[in-house]
């Protein structure tokens, strides 16, 4: 179950505190269980306490944040796009 | 403000600062070229002119290192400023620094940050609260005037109350997140902490309305309108429930009196019922949880902030990147989010805390048919001792009982002093908090800013202060 929680997060935990971690997790799980116990059937999901209908502005093209600004700001860039690590042949 | 004043505000800032941490900067040079444009302009006599500010360190501030105390987010200066710090900036106030914090917002007690804790400007021993703590010692310190805090679950209202200044967490939708570094979009406020209400109010007229940048923040009423002007005939509900068990007999006593307080200039007390209060943690962190590994999916290093080679793959560079990058607390968060919102769990654990949080909503309307605010404690507890609970998940989240349910409804509410307990050599802040009903934030704060026309809690300073440090 962890395990696939932090595969589902890309997250890897180093093997020293991994047993510290899978306690605390259980234990949070555990504590979240108390939500079971209260019967929901005729509630709607609150999924946003938003009242009204979203304000939409017009459509139309206007001036966002530039290309070079935000290339500059990562962590590798060539030729005016992201750079990352060869992804062919590199699946796991 | 003039040059030398400004001056000797930073130095006196930075001198303190070294004792408390509040700080993840002072921008001082930033400070003092925007304060002389501000003169230039005549801003410097607009609604927020002369005044000082922190900005929490996950609002985005053009030019300047925005990285939500998260070492995957060291160095990443950010390209635009948030419309919050925006409209500050427009309306005369000097940001002064970027203020420490719990990585992404993660915390109650300004630990979890990749820059060291933050201390209380009451006992430098104890945790100020958090996530917003450095905003909240900031002000308690007299560092700034105000500051811009975030509020997901009570943010901005418990720092507030565990170091005895005001702090404001507006109905959901009032402040524009744009350029709020995202923690959990259904519940992320931008809020407003200072000592007195009254600048409270100024500062949040002046950064809350419509933004082209954020469907969600909708067109607002001015706040002076409706907003009595004293307590006088006040309908107030004390919540059964936020006296009760969790809650320090000493904080319950402290806002009692308030309570009694507010009776004699003429409010009318009574107890109600929330009968879904103890649901609101679980509740609370199933939701914020699941939002959270949302959004901070996005942290891949790729586009900004630090990037990690690890095995030299995609994949291999990505769980690298996070693995390093995120502290324990925000690792712990974005795999329970993630195993909340998985296949076979999604319905028993994230809908049916979606159904749990409509109950939670459904209380408060009950509640308001009857009253017109809510005063209950902000925070169970006075100020912990650094420390006391950073290897327990559950005592941590325990500490937001009293201030997720108004957040999970969307809900207005206000933290504002009434009063200091004695614990062995030192005074400690309590702080009492004010719920309206959605949309009634006008109210909300002119409740606040009547009480302290009726009270001095608010005039209380720390011993750690910036009026007693030589400049």
């Amino acid at each position: 179950m962890i395990d696939q929680a932090l595969r589902l997060a890309r997250l890897h935990v180093p093997e020293q505190e991994r047993a510290g971690f899978a306690r605390d997790f259980a234990r949070v799980l555990e504590s979240f269980a108390l939500l079971r116990e209260l019967d929901v059937s005729g509630l709607e999901p609150l999924r946003t306490p938003s009242t009204r209908v979203d304000s939409l502005r017009d459509d139309r093209l206007e001036p966002a944040l530039e290309r070079e600004r935000l290339l500059e700001i990562a962590p590798q860039a060539q030729d005016g796009f992201f750079a990352v690590p060869k992804t062919i042949g590199g699946e796991r | 403000m003039s040059r030398a004043t400004l001056e000797q505000a930073l130095a006196r800032a930075a001198a303190l600062d070294r004792q408390l941490g509040a700080f993840a900067s002072i921008e001082a040079q930033l400070a003092l070229e925007i304060a002389a444009e501000h003169e230039r302009s005549g801003r410097g006599s607009a609604e927020l002119g002369g005044t000082t500010f922190a900005v929490k360190a996950n609002l985005c501030w053009r030019g300047v290192e925005t990285h939500a105390a998260s070492a995957v987010l060291a160095g990443y200066r950010a390209p635009y400023s948030a419309t919050a710090v925006g409209r500050a900036l427009a309306a005369g106030a000097t940001p002064v620094g970027v203020a420490n914090m719990d990585e992404f917002g993660f915390g109650s007690s300004g630990e979890n940050s990749a820059l060291g804790p933050t201390r209380n400007p009451w006992d430098p021993r104890r945790s100020p609260g958090g996530s917003s703590s450095g905003a909240a010692a900031a002000v308690a310190a007299g560092l700034v005037d105000f500051a811009l805090g975030s509020d997901t679950g009570g943010s901005v209202r418990q720092p507030a109350a565990l170091c005895g200044v005001s702090g404001f967490k507006p109905s959901y939708g009032r402040v524009s997140r744009y350029g709020l570094i995202a923690f959990a979009s259904s519940l992320d406020c931008v809020g407003v902490l200072a000592r007195e209400v009254e600048l409270i109010e100024r500062a949040l007229g002046a950064i809350s309305g419509e933004d082209a940048h954020d469907s969600t923040a909708l067109a607002q009423p001015p706040l002076a309108a409706l907003a009595p002007r004293s307590l006088r005939g006040l309908r107030i509900g004390a919540p059964r429930e936020h006296f009760e068990a969790g809650v320090d007999p000493r904080v319950a006593a402290c806002v009692r009196a308030a309570l009694a307080h507010c009776e004699r200039e003429g409010a009318v007390v009574r107890e109600v019922e929330l009968p879904h209060t103890r649901y609101a943690v679980p509740c609370y962190y199933v939701v914020a949880s699941a939002e959270a590994s949302s959004n901070l999916a996005r942290y891949d290093g790729v586009r900004y902030g630090a990037r990690v080679d690890g095995d030299g793959t995609l994949q291999g560079m990505i769980e690298a990147t996070r693995s390093r990058g995120f502290g324990p607390e925000a690792r712990r968060r974005v795999a329970l989010g993630s195993f909340v919102l998985s296949s076979g769990y999604y319905e028993a654990w994230y809908v049916h805390a979606l159904k749990v949080r409509r109950a939670i909503a459904r209380d408060f309307e009950r509640a308001f048919e009857s009253v017109d605010v809510l005063v209950g404690p902000t925070s169970p507890t006075l100020a912990f001792e650094l420390g006391a609970r950073t290897q327990d998940p559950l005592a941590m989240y325990a500490a937001d009982v009293l201030t997720t349910p108004a957040s999970l409804a969307g809900l207005p509410a206000l933290s504002t002093p009434c009063g200091l307990v004695r614990e062995g050599d030192v005074d400690l802040p309590v702080g009492m908090q004010w719920i309206g009903p959605t949309g009634a934030d006008a109210l909300v704060l002119a409740c606040g800013a009547a009480w302290q026309r009726a009270s001095e809690h608010h005039r209380a300073t720390p011993p750690l202060h910036a009026a007693g440090v030589a400049s």
